[in-house]
């Protein structure tokens, strides 16, 4: 009774001169488990071993021709260390070569010393191979790693990562996908690996509709499929896209947030994916997240310091128009002043003329400044609006500047207009500005209106109606803009720093509100506001989905320049 | 014979500060004609001159001084123009130069480089008649 394998189950190769000694050690193996090989002596002996890729190699040490230590030296060089090797001898092992593992004595012989012996060397192969695997795993971790800090961009870090996942699994094809949050899509990214451009183009499938009901990356988790044509979990879209026929996917994942998905296909040799492959393409894309993350964060400091650069550029042109805006006052002043210092024979009503000039002018001065100063603090963040309730009837009956003109201001506002949550001073400043720029613009005089309205239960509406000049209805898409100023004749000789309407749109936009304007030119205009009842929520402007526009009357009207 | 001088600037304070500091001149007349645009400043030159001088300011509500300074050359090829002007940049300067002005100032400006700037081609202006009479 012959032992069975102590060890695993290897390929054994039997190398003996004397074929009937050799058969008899091939029935000791193969009765103990093991797949033989009978190794025929020869001039091609190291090539049939070669060929044979065995596990373990057990020579006779008494092959002369050609001779044993020939035989191991060939075959290390052409296996390297993986193979195992045993050699048997009958009294000297003096004369081993020193490349061998084991050596057996075979005089006295014993079968079961020499299957412990082989299942011995069999193991620490097995455990060997193990441990190589994890440092190869590993090694390609690190390299994958290594490599990211060195791509450039994001198409240099997809094509990375597919080919290296590839070849990691030893698999035919390597994408990556990436989610699209806004079209809800899982999409290829270019390039691909083992992948056309048109198969990885068209690798893109939303994540509602059929993907639900399939294996579908927001919930399913990683995925190991390895007759993908059939596997009725998959998207058939996708296998067809990528045309493979295994496929292993692992998600690329942030915490609980799925960024994309890392996939190989088509195992070399038809081979399958095994659970093992599916862990290593796991830590793969923990790896390939990192890279991802630090690909979308190196882009958002790019198009952070574009956007910085833009705001510089914008900054310096508004200060040298700001200068140019400071001069013109200070020139009328200069002039004025120097005349009435210069000229002691002047009337009084020439002297009075002339410092009534110099005090509007300085007034329009201190104005710039204090509207310019408001721009930039708002602008840069550094002006926190100061929100607290306001009974908004009553205040707008306050607000309005009367007593400007002899112009008639009609205040309509319904009893019981709600009470909003604004900041008082910014408010009353909007008010002032609407309304004189109403009274400034209508020089013939006439009425004008400041109506009050509810618009739903979230947004009041301020509406400040003119019977003025209007504006040109190509001038009306740039008015809420920077030193925008209406370009007519008329409008012209009205004096104006072009800051007043951005302000106003600053202020309306920081309370999370719009502003808009209808006009006719020569007919007049309307101004209106549509703000939040409580501000203190809306930090941006109202989004899309809570437009307070569609609650306005429908008519041809601007909103905000962006 | 009064110099008839052209002023040309959208700021209203700004032309009657020039009108009142020329009418105040003793030794010499001003007529002071005012335009608040460059389609005003064209139309003047057109209608109203010729002119000994244009004082010009750059930034018009309808379109820039060098323009109107360039089309001014079409209506009147010698009459002398003075940019009077808030933009104080040496490539608006350039521009000025270019665009076939004669002189630049940047406000504010003094009254008395004002008195001097126009006198003195007030001046130029008279000699250049002379010579062509001559």
């Amino acid at each position: 009774m012959l032992p069975a394998s102590a060890g695993p189950i290897g390929h054994v190769a039997i190398l003996h001169e004397d074929a009937f000694q050799g058969e008899a050690l091939a029935r000791i193996f193969r009765t103990a488990g093991h797949r033989l090989s009978v190794i025929v002596p020869g001039r091609r002996v190291v090539q049939s071993i070669v060929d044979t890729a065995p596990d373990l190699l057990v020579g006779s040490l008494s092959l002369l021709d050609p001779p044993l230590a020939a035989v191991v030296r060939g075959v290390r060089q052409a296996l390297g260390s993986d193979l195992r090797i045993l050699v048997l001898f009958s009294y000297d092992a003096s004369v081993v070569p020193a490349e061998v593992d084991d050596v057996f004595r075979t005089d006295p012989f014993d079968a079961a010393e020499l299957v412990l012996r082989a299942g011995r060397l069999l193991r620490e192969q097995a455990e060997h191979r193990v441990l190589q695997k994890k440092t190869q795993e590993l090694l390609g971790l690190y390299k994958m790693s290594w490599a990211f800090s060195l791509a450039g961009g994001a198409e240099a870090l997809y094509a990375h990562v597919a080919r290296h996942s590839a070849e990691m699994l030893k698999a035919g094809r390597g994408l990556v996908l990436l989610y699209d949050a806004e079209r809800r899509q899982m999409v290829g990214q270019m390039p691909g690996f083992g992948l056309t451009p048109e198969q990885v183009s068209r690798v893109r499938y939303s994540v509602d509709g059929e993907a639900r009901s399939r294996w579908n990356f927001r919930r399913n988790g990683p995925l190991l499929s390895n007759k993908a044509q059939a596997d009725t979990r998959l998207l058939p879209d996708l296998v067809a896209a990528l045309g493979v026929r295994s496929l292993l996917a692992a998600p690329i994942a942030r915490g609980p947030e799925i960024l994309g998905l890392l996939a190989v296909g088509d195992r070399a040799n038809n081979a399958h994916f095994t659970d093992e492959d599916l862990n290593l393409l796991l830590a793969l894309a923990g790896q390939v997240t990192i890279a991802v993350e630090n690909l979308r964060l190196h882009d958002q400091i790019k198009k952070a310091n574009e956007l910085l650069q833009e705001y510089d550029r914008l900054k310096s042109e508004f200060v040298g128009i700001v200068a140019h805006d400071f001069r013109k006052p200070l020139m009328a002043i200069r002039g004025f002043a120097e005349l009435v210092l210069e000229e002691p024979e002047l009337p009084l009503e020439s002297r009075q003329e002339f410092m009534r000039t110099v005090i509007n002018e300085s007034e329009h001065l201190a104005l710039l400044a204090n509207d310019t100063l408001l721009i930039t603090q708002i602008e840069t963040g550094q002006f926190s609006f100061n929100f607290s309730e306001i009974d908004i009837g009553p205040f707008i009956l306050d607000a309005v500047p009367l007593g400007l003109s002899d112009h008639s201001v009609l205040m309509d506002v319904p009893p019981g207009f709600p009470k909003i949550w604004a900041d008082p001073e910014r408010l009353r400043q909007l008010l002032t500005n609407l309304v004189t720029n109403a009274v400034k613009y209508s020089p013939e005089g006439g009425s004008i209106i400041v109506r009050c309205r509810e618009r739903g239960g979230q947004h009041v509406g301020i509406e400040v109606v003119d019977h003025g000049l209007g504006i040109p209805t190509e001038q009306i898409g740039r008015l809420f803009q920077k030193f925008a100023r209406v370009r007519s004749d008329e409008h012209m000789k009205i004096s104006g720093s072009g800051l007043g309407l951005y302000i106003c749109r600053l202020i309306v936009e920081g309370h999370g509100g719009q502003i808009w304007v209808e006009s006719e030119f020569g007919r007049g205009s309307t101004f209106g506001i549509v703000l939040p009842v409580d501000a203190r929520a809306a930090k941006k402007p109202a989004g899309a989905e809570e437009r307070p526009e569609a609650a306005t009357p429908e008519k041809t009207k601007d909103g905000p320049a962006t | 014979m009064p110099k008839r001088v052209l002023v040309v600037d959208d700021h209203v304070p700004t032309r009657a500060l020039i009108r009142t500091i020329l009418e105040a001149e003793k030794g010499e007349q001003f007529e002071v004609k005012e335009a608040g645009s460059g389609t005003e400043c064209l139309k003047a030159a057109d209608r109203s001159g010729p002119f000994d001088l244009i004082l010009l300011d750059v930034n018009l509500p309808d379109m820039d001084g060098y323009s109107v300074c360039r089309a001014l050359r079409h209506v009147d090829k010698k009459v002398p123009v003075v940019f009077v002007t808030a933009k104080g940049d040496l490539k608006d300067y350039t521009a000025g130069r270019e665009a076939g002005g004669d002189s630049y100032l940047v406000k504010p400006i003094a009254r008395a480089a004002l008195r001097s700037i126009v006198h003195l081609f007030t001046s130029i202006e008279r000699s250049r008649a002379t010579g062509a009479g001559s």
